[in-house]
């Protein structure tokens, strides 16, 4: 009997160990396959809320992609110091905002909550990437598990209740960012930094003053959201970003807006003030539905104005807990660098953008002889520097030659983060790998001077001249 | 439920662990209403169908056992036949005989109406009739005794683990051990982390292995119009490898269930495409259908035990009741046919192959000769799969002449295979999870026990591994689910 309960106890612990051990592997196969942001392109914002401080958000936008795009809240920290915050998702529907909103109020006391008035012109957002990027961001709850009832077909529920049926199959593009943190899904404030132009015709309709009829389902909506206000006591205003509508949506943003009057709360709608914003269609927008950056900046500041009008919010700049929006707005500024280095006019645009910047690494290799030695007094190089040749790493305003043009010469190697590395070496000249991050080789034979750029804040080369 | 689903995931856990706490006495109680549960799950309102099947061939064991005329014997048997056949004759092939009636029909001039219904096939209704019609059997000749316990019995119809897709158990067998739950021990340390290997490793055979093969195989057949010889040979071998993945995978979770809670189910697969002739292929593949014609009819018909113009057409009514057996389609009929056709004529040609082997000295012993048999039977039984796979006669034929007229060995190389849409990643993977049934089908082959036995074996630590790393494989590559692709996240759109 006793080598019997020996043996049951034995085989317990056995079983306990195999299912300790599987628990242990499934929960890390789970963290690499979880849906996450890994490149902006899964942008759902939820993931920046979670890791937000609590009760740090003064002002939330909600809404779809027309919000994320048109609104970036990296200004109104710039200029006031308001902690804005974008709770928006590509296709955020009526019970998605709703729910959306209902997770953002468990953490936070917004003043203000400015919804956009999309959410009432389509019924069911069909994209199967946008039902993934609204269903699966939430972390498991009460509310996610509401927002799945209400959102996906019944027969398709426990698979996002559970998500491992759906993200078990995303081993086919598990990339660097499923095994570390891609970091703007921690410090983002919810917007999309774009400057592409539209090359579409304008074909909005801007001027229906009439009302539509309501539906039920807008104005249930509606209701709704007027029902979280006042339980949680924020003030709720609508807003329209601008986009090209047409007449049948106009007819019903109007109509909402009439419905929202009879009940005290304001809707802005900036497609009718599109003059006053001096909104270029080709220039502001990327495409018929989205603002770029430059629209961005005019929609915001706007609605900054708007606000402080209205409200009146503290200055947080400077504040511990408010880190995320400095890095946020630093993460504006090197994207709008990185755009202009972009669009410049030439390597000597190009390297203006990026002089007396924070947070780059610039790789300067001369092999051979060059007449363009002025080009590069700006960096801190005289003519004999350029003459002797040589590989150097401009960082935070410091020149600081890496080494001479001499083989055998130790190569320099420097882990930039947990996922890039650069390698200096001199092989011969002209040699491709003498310069070299991960694995692309800058240094071309026909070329004696090399400008790497490498933006230590967003982990990519931004610049390669060859001169 | 199915077995590779979340239901069954939460269903048998439960099962399990309740059959282990309650009292021995009342266990096959718990089972039974977990079997009637389970089937219930696909299709509440067929329970009734496998009830009432169940009454009429328990009365029948009783009725046959208490009569000793051998005349009222024969009639309870026809009549258990008849209700039972009946039943299945109904569900599964009243469509094929409409159909078939109005074709003959049609040739007269006369078309009959169409039914105004549709008939459903029950789930598992070709598996638990075969089962209960041969408890029939065993009893009239007297091979056992008439179960008396009436819920023992319904049981052994319904046992949850085998009851959709088999093995089809013998009453010997499986009733014999659950009216012997009383006295032997049930919770057996090593049948239970044996049964486990097995359920894993049936899983891993059908949501990895057979699902993803029939991505391959349903791309091809639903794009017959453009497929060549290429195609068409591989998706015939992929087939080969998907049907019997699916099959033998769901036997290996039934049989690996049944023994985790102390039950030993018959063998069903063993290594069927390392099989040296189609007889051989035969003792291996579903091999408890095959032992139920063997016994049921083959061998009432005279078996071998008679002339050899008899036991060709025993061999070929077999054949052809397997084949129907398996669906209501002629293309069924005709691979129950062919195979009943290749023991035909191997067993004609075995004088001649033995003549020409001993002329040319071949070393029949030697292991390149037993190769040679094996890639020949597999062979023959990958193309007559072709058959059980084409669901038509159009089909059928639109294959047949992909496969001989429009060679295309070129599709092999630069994307040639993209018109099927299949990432090329998942062709690797494929091949890979190939490599590993393959090994197991070695052990399986070269050890003579299954992957379960082999595994409890094995130290522990090897054991575990091996475990968690299958589950790894079946909930990441398995397939289920909703397919989640990048490919998806179009940009503003909304």
């Amino acid at each position: 009997m006793k080598s019997f309960r020996k043996e049951h106890l034995k085989n317990c612990i056995r079983i306990l160990v195999f299912l300790l051990l599987l628990m242990l592997v499934l929960h890390r196969a789970y963290m690499v396959l979880n849906w996450k942001d890994t490149t902006g392109d899964y942008l759902s914002s939820l993931s920046q809320l979670y890791h937000t401080p609590e009760d740090t958000i003064d002002v939330v936008f909600m809404g779809s992609s027309h919000c994320y795009c048109g609104v970036y809240p990296a200004f109104l920290w710039r200029d006031n110091g308001i902690a804005a915050f974008d709770m928006s998702v590509s296709g955020q529907d009526r019970a998605s905002t709703y729910h959306m909103l209902l997770e953002t109020l468990k953490t936070q006391s917004p003043k203000v909550v400015m919804v956009d008035c999309y959410g009432l012109l389509f019924d069911r957002n069909l994209l199967e990437g946008n039902v993934y990027r609204n269903m699966l961001s939430m972390k498991t709850s009460k509310n996610s598990i509401e927002l799945v009832k209400e959102y996906v077909e019944p027969e398709e529920q426990l698979d996002f209740f559970l998500k491992w049926p759906i993200i078990h199959t995303r081993f086919w593009e598990v990339g660097k960012y499923d095994f570390i943190q891609y970091e703007p899904s921690i410090y983002g404030r919810g917007a999309l930094f774009s400057w592409h132009e539209s090359e579409g015709e304008e074909k909005g309709v801007y001027d229906v003053q009439e009302a539509g009829t309501l539906t039920d389902e807008n104005a249930a909506w509606l209701d709704r959201l007027i029902g979280v206000s006042k339980e949680y006591g924020f003030a709720l205003e609508f807003f329209v970003v601008p986009f090209q509508i047409t007449e049948e949506e106009q007819l019903q943003v109007n109509a909402a807006k009439a419905y929202l009057e009879e009940r005290g709360i304001a809707l802005l709608d900036l497609n009718q003030i599109r003059d006053e914003l001096k909104l270029d269609s080709q220039k502001d927008f990327m495409d018929d539905k989205h603002c770029n950056a430059i629209g961005a900046e005019k929609v915001t500041c706007y609605l900054r104005d708007y606000l402080l009008e209205r409200y009146e919010f503290s200055d947080h700049r400077g504040e511990e807990a408010y880190a995320y929006w400095d890095q946020d707005l630093e993460w504006y500024l090197h994207c709008e660098m990185k755009q202009k280095i972009s669009v410049a006019e030439g390597p000597k645009e190009q390297l203006e953008n990026i002089l007396n910047q924070k947070n780059l690494i610039t790789i300067i290799s001369v092999e051979g002889t060059t007449d363009q030695a002025d080009f590069l007094a700006p960096l801190g190089l005289s003519n004999e520097d350029v003459s002797a040749g040589g590989k150097w790493i401009l960082r935070d305003d410091k020149l600081v030659k890496i080494m001479e043009n001499e083989e055998g010469t130790v190569p320099y190697i420097e882990d930039l983060n947990a996922t890039d590395a650069l390698r200096i070496q001199y092989l011969g000249e002209g040699e491709g790998s003498n310069v070299q991050i991960n694995y692309m080789k800058f240094v071309s034979p026909s070329y004696p001077i090399t400008i790497v750029c490498y933006d230590a804040f967003l982990k990519e080369t931004i610049l390669a001249i060859h001169l | 439920m199915q077995f590779n689903s979340v239901d069954f995931l939460i269903f048998f856990p439960i099962v399990v662990g309740i059959y282990f706490i309650i009292p021995r006495r009342i266990k096959y109680l718990w089972l039974l209403v977990a079997s009637y549960y389970f089937y219930m799950c696909w299709n509440a309102k067929y329970a009734l169908l496998i009830a009432f099947s169940t009454v009429v061939t328990y009365f029948a064991g009783r009725l046959l056992e208490k009569t000793e005329e051998k005349k009222k014997k024969n009639l309870v048997v026809a009549g258990s036949f008849l209700v039972n056949l009946g039943i299945l004759g109904f569900f599964k092939y009243f469509h094929f005989l409409f159909d078939n009636l109005n074709g003959i029909f049609s040739i007269f001039g006369v078309q009959l109406v169409e039914p105004a219904f549709d008939v459903l096939l029950p789930v598992g209704i070709s598996f638990y009739t075969f089962q209960a019609l041969g408890y029939t059997i065993d009893i009239y000749r007297n091979e056992i005794k008439a179960e008396k316990n009436f819920f023992r019995y319904a049981l052994f119809v319904s046992f949850f683990p085998q009851l959709v897709a088999g093995p089809i158990e013998r009453s010997k067998n499986l009733l014999g051990q659950i009216d012997a739950m009383g006295e032997r021990l049930l919770w057996d340390y090593q049948k239970i982390v044996s049964g486990f290997g097995l359920m894993i490793w049936g899983m891993f055979q059908k949501v990895v292995v057979a699902d993803r093969c029939a991505i391959f195989v349903d791309a091809v057949h639903e794009n017959l119009f453009a497929a060549g010889t290429v195609e068409t040979v591989a998706a015939a071998i992929l087939f080969s490898i998907q049907i019997y993945c699916d099959f033998a995978g769901y036997s290996a979770v039934a049989i690996g269930a049944a023994r985790v809670m102390g039950f030993s189910l018959m063998e069903n697969f063993n290594t069927p495409y390392f099989a040296t002739s189609i007889q051989d292929f035969w003792r291996r593949w579903h091999i408890s259908l095959s032992t139920w014609f063997r016994d049921y009819l083959y061998i009432p018909l005279g078996g071998s035990r008679c002339s050899k113009a008899k036991k060709y057409r025993n061999i070929m009514i077999t054949f052809l009741a397997s084949g129907l057996w398996h669906g209501a389609s002629w293309t069924f009929v005709i691979w129950g046919g062919m195979h009943g056709l290749f023991q035909i004529i191997g067993d004609l040609l075995r004088p001649i192959k033995e003549k020409v082997n001993k002329a040319l000295h071949v070393k029949t012993e030697a292991f390149s000769y037993t190769l040679g048999q094996m890639m020949i039977t597999y062979g023959l039984t990958t193309f007559a799969w072709i058959f059980f796979r084409a669901r038509t006669w159009d089909q059928l034929t639109l294959y047949f002449n992909r496969m001989f007229t429009k060679f295309n060995p070129w599709i092999l190389f630069g994307g040639g295979l993209d018109y099927l849409q299949i990432n090329r990643d998942d062709v690797k993977i494929v091949v890979v999870f190939l490599g590993i049934l393959l090994l197991g089908e070695i052990v399986r082959y070269v050890k003579k026990v299954d992957l379960g036995e082999y595994l409890w074996q094995q130290n522990l630590w090897f054991r575990i591994g091996v475990f968690v790393v299958l589950i790894l494989i079946i909930l990441v590559y398995g397939e289920y689910g909703i397919h989640f692709d990048s490919g998806k996240f179009i940009y503003f759109d909304f």
